[in-house]
């Protein structure tokens, strides 16, 4: 097994995202943590892990205090109607929701949720989604939830940190990740261009040092810089007299077409990834190796120091 | 005809060999039988009494299979501590044993001349030799490997994660046992009980060596078909067909219950 070396703070009533890819080790660490913790943990899994032999009810009252009180929670998550039905009968989100009031009923002091949407289709994601929302920003205690999916992170954590290969490459909030991704990880996943390169004065040579594009705000030392997908226009001719002070010659590496608009693959020497609407790929005849001008203004990258 | 669903013919005529090797002797029965007396050859009191000695003996040893061989069946599949193929070969010795020679074994170690059964005697007033008590010993004996397999099969496909959670909702390792881990095994649990029972019902070589051969006490239905076989082979053949009927009654059964894992 791989290396895991994670160590951050989550606090009481904070909801904490460990976000990565899959295999990142992101669940391995919240084992760790519910077998080191002295406290009463509530577990919520991918599966809902309904005992298939109890009823709803007697599943949510299981680790409760009294009936009473998983007759309560069930109620809270709306599936009283549901206390005699077996787990089988449920529907996916229900089963879900009766697998929260389950773990809630128990009065864990903190929660622990390891992928809890995952395995939930599409529609059925977005409402367990919200009804979890509004169970976890109750809560009291803190809370770690795992997910690879940032809508997860973005509708139920209050922090999030990244988990790449078993490290933590970015913490903060979830606003401060996506104006500073770190990682190519966090950039693609936030949908914007990650380049890593040194500034002098208004010069950003990008790593390999065979680019450099000017930028619009005076800097000195190593950089992250990130170039949102629409900011890139392309040409098939040499722009002259425009306003983008930074212009290159490439090819186009591939195109993805995602209805009306369309995402084009740059070639060597600057790997970027270009928003366009479908018009303009019809227009400039966008394929795999056709030449393009590619042009970006210096206002438009944004850079912060990275290592 | 479906080129993929065709079987060679050497096959097939095998199997139907094998397949009349069991069928002949039920069909020898049917056939030896005299139907106009088999409701008086049932109901003679010998009979009678063997039967309900049979099916409460029988029972007896069902139970006990199910008190002592649940916690060795869950030991022998979760368990991990040295010995433990070697106390599942011992659980699993009676499968392959001469019932006979259990009956010896038995004998030595809990007839009166042995020093536990003495003890047995002697403080307790219990002796198991040639009584009911004896019969249910022997069929446990030999009727307890049944269940211990069929559940400790069972055990080892539960899915741990179950009882993971049960165990973080607080319950102890006894409340996981008794209200997660027995509930999800509950289809094989009724099968090895059926299994059980229906071995202990026809136990014969143990029970005639350690329990004896006394009418009405210690006379199971296997033992007296032996014996009327001598006297009165009609009545034998009766009784025979009364015990092929509750077998096969105990294999319809597990056939709804047989594959049933939670």
């Amino acid at each position: 097994m791989r290396d895991i070396d994670v160590s951050f703070d989550a606090p009481p009533g904070v909801v904490t995202a460990l976000l990565g890819p899959n295999g990142a080790g992101k669940s391995t660490v919240l084992r760790a943590i519910a077998d080191a913790e002295t406290r009463r943990v509530g577990l919520m899994f991918q599966d809902h892990l309904l005992f298939p032999h109890m009823t709803a009810l007697d599943n949510v009252a299981f680790g409760a205090r009294s009936r009473d009180v998983g007759r309560a929670w069930l109620e809270r998550v709306g599936l009283s109607a549901f206390a005699g039905a077996k787990p089988r009968t449920l529907s996916g989100g229900q089963a879900q929701l009766v697998a929260l009031a389950r773990t809630l009923a128990a009065d864990p002091e903190i929660l622990l949720l390891d992928e809890p949407l995952a395995a939930l289709d599409a529609g059925t994601r977005v409402a367990v989604r919200r009804d979890l929302h509004k169970f976890l920003s109750e809560f009291a205690g803190p809370t770690v939830l795992v997910t690879h999916d940032p809508v997860d992170a973005y509708v139920l954590a209050d922090r999030v940190v990244v988990i790449e290969a078993g490290h933590i490459t970015q913490q903060g909030t979830l606003d401060e990740i996506t104006a500073r991704p770190a990682s190519r990880y966090v950039a693609e996943m936030v949908g914007t261009n990650l380049l890593r390169g040194v500034v002098e004065g208004l010069r950003l040579t990008i790593e390999g040092g065979l680019v450099t594009l000017t930028i619009a705000e005076e800097f000195d030392g190593a950089v992250l810089a990130t170039i949102a997908p629409e900011a890139v226009t392309l040409h098939r001719d040499v722009t002259v007299g425009g306003s983008a002070r930074n212009q290159w010659f490439t090819r186009v590496a591939h195109v993805d077409s995602l209805g009306p608009r369309a995402r084009v693959q740059l070639d060597a020497p600057l790997p970027l990834v270009v928003e366009v609407t479908t018009a303009a790929v019809e227009e400039l005849r966008l394929t795999r190796g056709v030449e393009v001008w590619a042009s970006v203004k210096a206002t438009e990258i944004t850079t912060y120091p990275g290592l | 005809m479906n080129r993929t669903r065709r079987f060679p013919v050497a096959v097939v005529a095998v199997a139907v060999v094998g397949a009349a090797f069991f069928a002949l002797p039920l069909f020898g029965l049917l056939q030896r039988a005299r139907w106009s007396t088999l409701a008086h050859d049932l109901t003679t009191h010998a009979a009678l009494a063997a039967l309900r000695l049979s099916i409460e003996c029988a029972i007896g040893a069902t139970v006990l299979s199910i008190v002592l061989g649940t916690p060795l069946a869950w030991l022998l599949a979760r368990g991990e501590f040295r010995g433990r193929r070697l106390l599942r070969a011992l659980v699993l010795l009676p499968l392959v044993l001469p019932p006979v020679v259990a009956g010896v074994a038995l004998l030595a170690a809990f007839s009166v001349h042995s020093p536990l059964g003495q003890l047995l005697h002697d403080v307790l007033g219990v002796q198991l030799t040639f009584s009911a008590a004896g019969v249910v010993m022997a069929q446990t004996f030999v009727a307890m490997p049944f269940y211990v397999i069929t559940l400790e099969a069972a055990l080892a496909g539960v899915d741990h994660r179950y009882e993971h959670a049960a165990a973080t909702l607080g319950a102890s390792p006894w409340r996981v046992f008794t209200r997660v881990t027995i509930p999800l095994v509950a289809g094989s649990v009724a099968a090895g009980g059926v299994l059980a029972f229906a071995r202990a019902l026809g136990e014969f070589g143990a029970t005639l060596t350690f329990a004896g051969n006394i009418s009405g006490r210690t006379q199971t239905l296997p033992l007296d078909v032996y014996l009327l076989l001598e006297t009165d082979p009609r009545a034998a053949v009766a009784l025979s067909l009364l015990l092929v009927a509750i077998s096969l009654g105990a294999l319809v059964a597990l056939r709804d219950r047989w594959l049933v894992r939670a």
